[in-house]
Parts: structure tokens; sequence; C-alpha cells
């Protein structure tokens, strides 16, 4: 297939996620309310009421948190040289929510100090997939998938052990947020800018990561500096999936589903597969999360609902390839 | 004075040390003193275990000696960048790696990576060129993971070429391959020496090796048991001692090159 015809296709299905989610909710608007709202002219109040103060927010802050973790997916594959690679599944995502709700426990839970505490659980649990996986010098991807796996699991428990014996009242409402809340309020700005700096760094590293896929002793032969691309790929992971998560809980297999999605289409090399998973993950994630509004309405699901349902599946139908290949 | 000049300008191993640490299965190896001058093929060989993949993995810059000394032109591996360094030297690893996304040309073209040119006209023809000299040219688009081993071998062996490397290090390279594709691998690697470039080949075939490397290395236990001309080095006395089993060696009748034979059961 040509590429042409590829990224119009992506950049469509993007246009049209952000305009179903924008328009479908318990709450009906028309397509003119949204014209009228982006135009600049007096339309029906609530409809533009309820667009700009819900529906926008929510369907921005969805397509950057599924930009980010499929970028993020993208980036652990190659990190862990195993397609089956998710923040998710690695832990990361578990991770970064233990370090967030750490600081909510502490009585130090703004927007800032969440991010910090996500980031920290994120480069933790990486750091503590590589060294228990003892991948100092390229260890088995299935064995660092497996760590991560096993610590995803310990993360869950020890979420689970905050949750009972905290009598924090904040706490609770983040048992919705580790399923997946895009509803949440507070400013997009931070996490916008995490996602541009996260995605620029990677784009100049799209060919040095295709030289890793084939491994570490090969992409060194081919004159990349394996050591510091490994640690730009470490950090920038960690980084985007921690700031995805504070920006709207634990959202599974998102990572997993859209890099491979996109691969389907033919694409191959990383200076095509970041961007890519960019634009798909967005509006994947958009029109999940329509769907975790509207399948239900007026009972709203959560997201990590919806992407678990797919994900699972997808996940055990990629194990059954890879075994067969 | 020559051995000066020729470790300036080409690879050199000065008292070269490196032990993977007691808990590592793998054997390092212990005070190597090496030079392989550029247009020569110089063969590393040794029974499983004597420290080859070391010893290769040293003059890549994958590992670095812990005591002594490598160096290309004089530079120590890495340097003055990652790409410089791989402008200039080439690596074909043991492993072929069949667990990539990618074709066999854009596996091939990866060699053009250090020096930014894959897309160009030039770039592209040394692709070409690599493809042809590997007869890998009916392959170009097939993925690397639908081919077999000797088929994946002669892609990487490609890609090292189109790198047009001043140095080509090889480990193995003729393990998965046929006959005739052996024989093409030799001749490739003795072009490519016959153009100037140094060639460091760990092998397993010793006839091969007394056909078309210069000079040969002979480890066993991670040490140095001889060095020189195949003629010089293949011996009974040598390689019975290094293989641990009665090896017999004869002049080969057409050409006076040694021809190494283990003494089998039946002999």
């Amino acid at each position: 297939m040509s590429r042409i015809v590829f990224w119009i296709a992506a950049v469509l299905s993007l246009f049209v996620a952000v305009l179903s989610g924008t328009l479908a909710g318990s709450v009906p608007v028309g397509a003119e309310d949204l014209a009228a709202l982006l135009g600049g002219e007096s339309g029906d109040p609530v409809a533009a009421t309820i667009l700009r103060e819900v529906r926008l927010p929510r369907v921005a802050r969805a397509a950057l948190v599924g930009g980010m973790l499929s970028v993020a997916g993208a980036v652990f594959q190659v990190l862990l040289r195993n397609p089956l690679a998710d923040p998710y599944v690695l832990g990361v995502s578990g991770g970064a929510a233990v370090g967030a709700i750490a600081v909510v426990l502490a009585g130090a839970g703004s927007g800032w100090t969440m991010a910090g505490g996500s980031l920290a659980g994120a480069l933790f649990t990486v750091a503590v997939v590589f060294l228990l996986a003892g991948a100092r010098r390229g260890a088995g991807g299935d064995r660092l998938l497996l760590t991560g796996v096993v610590l995803a699991s310990f993360w869950g428990a020890l979420v689970a052990l905050f949750l009972s014996v905290s009598q924090n009242e904040r706490l609770r409402s983040v048992l919705f947020w580790l399923m997946g809340d895009l509803g949440q309020t507070g400013a997009l700005a931070g996490t916008a800018a995490a996602f541009v700096a996260g995605l620029a760094g990677l784009l100049v590293l799209g060919r040095s990561m295709d030289a890793l896929t084939y491994g570490d002793r090969h992409a060194m032969g081919l004159g990349v500096a394996v050591r510091e691309v490994r640690a730009v790929l470490y950090v920038a992971g960690s980084l985007l999936t921690a700031v995805a998560v504070s920006a709207a809980g634990t959202i599974g297999f998102v990572g997993l589903i859209v890099p491979h999605a996109v691969r389907l289409f033919g694409v191959r090399s990383h200076r095509e597969l970041v961007p890519a998973s960019a634009v798909a993950g967005a509006a994947f994630l958009v029109l999940a999360d329509t769907a975790a509004r509207t399948i239900m309405s007026p009972i709203e699901l959560p997201v990590g609902v919806v992407t678990a349902f797919l994900g699972a599946p997808f996940f055990l139908w990629l194990l059954r390839r890879e075994k067969k290949s | 004075m020559t051995g000066i000049r020729s470790s300036e300008e080409g690879l050199a191993l000065r008292r070269a040390s490196f032990s993977y640490g007691p808990e590592r299965l793998g054997v390092g190896v212990r005070d190597i003193d090496w030079a392989v001058p550029p247009g020569e093929v110089a063969a590393v060989v040794g029974p499983n275990g004597a420290g080859k993949s070391t010893l290769i993995a040293l003059a890549s810059g994958w590992l670095r000696p812990a005591e002594g000394a490598v160096t290309w032109r004089g530079r120590p591996p890495g340097t003055p960048s990652a790409r410089a360094w791989a402008r200039e030297v080439a690596v074909v690893w043991q492993e072929v790696p069949a667990d990539v996304p990618f074709s066999v040309r854009e596996t091939v073209a990866m060699g053009r990576l250090p020096h930014g040119d894959e897309s160009s006209p030039e770039g592209v023809r040394i692709v070409e060129g690599a493809m042809d000299e590997t007869d890998i040219r009916h392959l170009a688009d097939r993925p690397v993971s639908s081919l077999s081993g000797g088929e994946r071998q002669r892609v990487y062996i490609a890609r090292a070429l189109a790198q047009a490397p001043s140095l080509l290090i090889l480990d193995e390279p003729t393990a998965h391959l046929d006959l005739s594709h052996q024989a093409k691998a030799a001749e490739v690697v003795r072009n490519l020496a016959a153009r100037g470039a140094a060639v460091v080949w760990a092998a397993h075939d010793l006839n091969a090796v007394a056909d078309a490397a210069d000079r040969v290395l002979v480890l066993k236990d991670g040490r140095v048991r001889a060095e020189g001309e195949a003629s010089l080095v293949f011996t009974e006395e040598v390689l019975s001692d290094v293989y641990n089993c009665r090896v017999r060696v004869f002049p080969d009748p057409a050409n006076g090159r040694p021809r190494v034979f283990p003494e089998g059961v039946g002999n």
C-alpha cells in the first residue's frame, strides 16, 4: 500500500474520531453547535458550554494519552526486542500509578507532584525489569517481559493494599482513575509539552531504533551509540508512560494494539512507525473513550475496560502468531 | 620499525586481556599480541571455547579490554564516534537474527546508515552491488524472517559489505553456508582484502582458512598458541595439541597448501 494512502487514512481516522468523540454523549450536541463554537458565533449556549468545558478537553486528553501510550509501546518493543512489550503489560503503568498514589497518600497530591511520583515509579519499574532479568548485555526479551508481568501484578497488589487500609477519601476516587479516567479536569499544557518533547526526541532516533531491532551488537556495528540511545529510549518511554498515567490513570494495551495495527499497514521503519503510532493511537483512544461513554449510556464505563476487552485477546493472538513464526 | 608502522595502519592488539568474571560461562583471552595490516586476511582459529568470539568482540569494540589495548589505525574502537567507527569497521556477527521486521534490501541498506546515504544513487548502487556479491539479489524484497539460516547469513555479510569497510570482522561467517556459498564467501573476503581492507575472520574450517587467509592466529585456552602463515602454523604437532585429538596434515598436491584431517575411528 502506498505510504500516502496510509497517512491520509490515519489522519482521516483521527479527524472522524475527534468529531464523533465531540458530538456523541448522553447530551446530544449537533455538528452545527460545534461549527458555531469553532466559528466564534453565538449558538446554543448549553451546547457551547458542554463542548468547551467537557467534550473538547476530554477528546484532547484522550488523543494525547492515546498517542503517548502508543509511542511508549513502540519504544518498549525496541528496548526489549519483544513485540509483546507494552507499558501496561510491563508494569510500567502500574509503577507509575503506585508512584502517584504514594504522593497522594503523603498528602502532596497536586498535578505536578503526582506526575513526578508517576515518573519515579515508571523509571523504577523499567530499571528493576532490566536489573532483575540481567539484561546488561542483551538478555532474552521473554525473560524481560516475564519480569515485567510479575512486577505488574505486584504493583496491582500494592494498590489493592493501599486502597483497603487507607481512610484517605481522595484515594477512593483513585479506584476509578486506575481503570482509566479521561474525565479529569486540570490543565493539559504540561501533558502536551511532554508529548511533543518525547516525540521530537524519538523522531531523531528513528533509524537507530531500526538498527536496534537486530540486537545491540548489530546496532553497535552499524554505528549506533547503543548505550546512549538505549538510555534515551528508556527515559522517553518511561516519561511518556508516566505523564499519560498521571493524566488519565492506567489504560492498558494501547501501546500493544496500536503499533502492531500500524505495522499491519506495512509501516516498518521507526522513522514512520513512531509518528504513525502517535496519530493512530490518538484516534484509537478517542474512539475507545467515545465507546466507553455511549455503549451503556448513561452509565459511563472506564475506558481501560474497553481497551482491555480489545487488548487482551489481541495480546493472545499475537503470542500465538509469534510462537508459530 | 615495520611492527610500529603496521600497528598504526591496521588493527593492533597489544597485551589485550579480557575475562568474563567467575559467574559467567565464557572464556576470556589473555595477553593477546597481534597485528593485522591492511590488505591481509587474518584468520582466528581454535577449538570451541578457545576465545575466538571474545577476540572478535574486542576487535569490534563490543567489549573493552580489561588490560592492554586494541586499536585500529592507532585509535581505540568507537572513536572518534560510534558512527565514524562504523564507517570504517563492519562486523558479521555469529548470530543472524530472523525476528526483524525488515526486508532483505532494507537490511542490507542499513549498511549505509553510518554513511548517511542510503537513499542517494551512490548508496543504492553500493547496496545492489553488495547483494550481487553475496548472491541474494533475487531475495531482495523477501522479509528477512522468511529466509533460511544460510540465506540470512549472506544477508548479514552483504550488509557488512555495504558498509564499505576498511576493516571487516567476521565471526564464523560460513557456519550456515553450503559448499558453493562457502567458496563464494571466501572469494568475497579475498576481493575485499585485494582492494586494501584488513579482514579478521574467526573460523572453524581449517582447510578454508589455509586457502583464503594470509596469516592465522591459533588460540588455545584464551592464549596465542601459534601465529603466522597457515603453511607454517598448521602442523600436526600444533593442531593435535590445540584440538586435543590426533590431527593429520598433508600438503595439497595441487598447490602445496596444508590439508587438515582429524584422525577418526577408522584410520
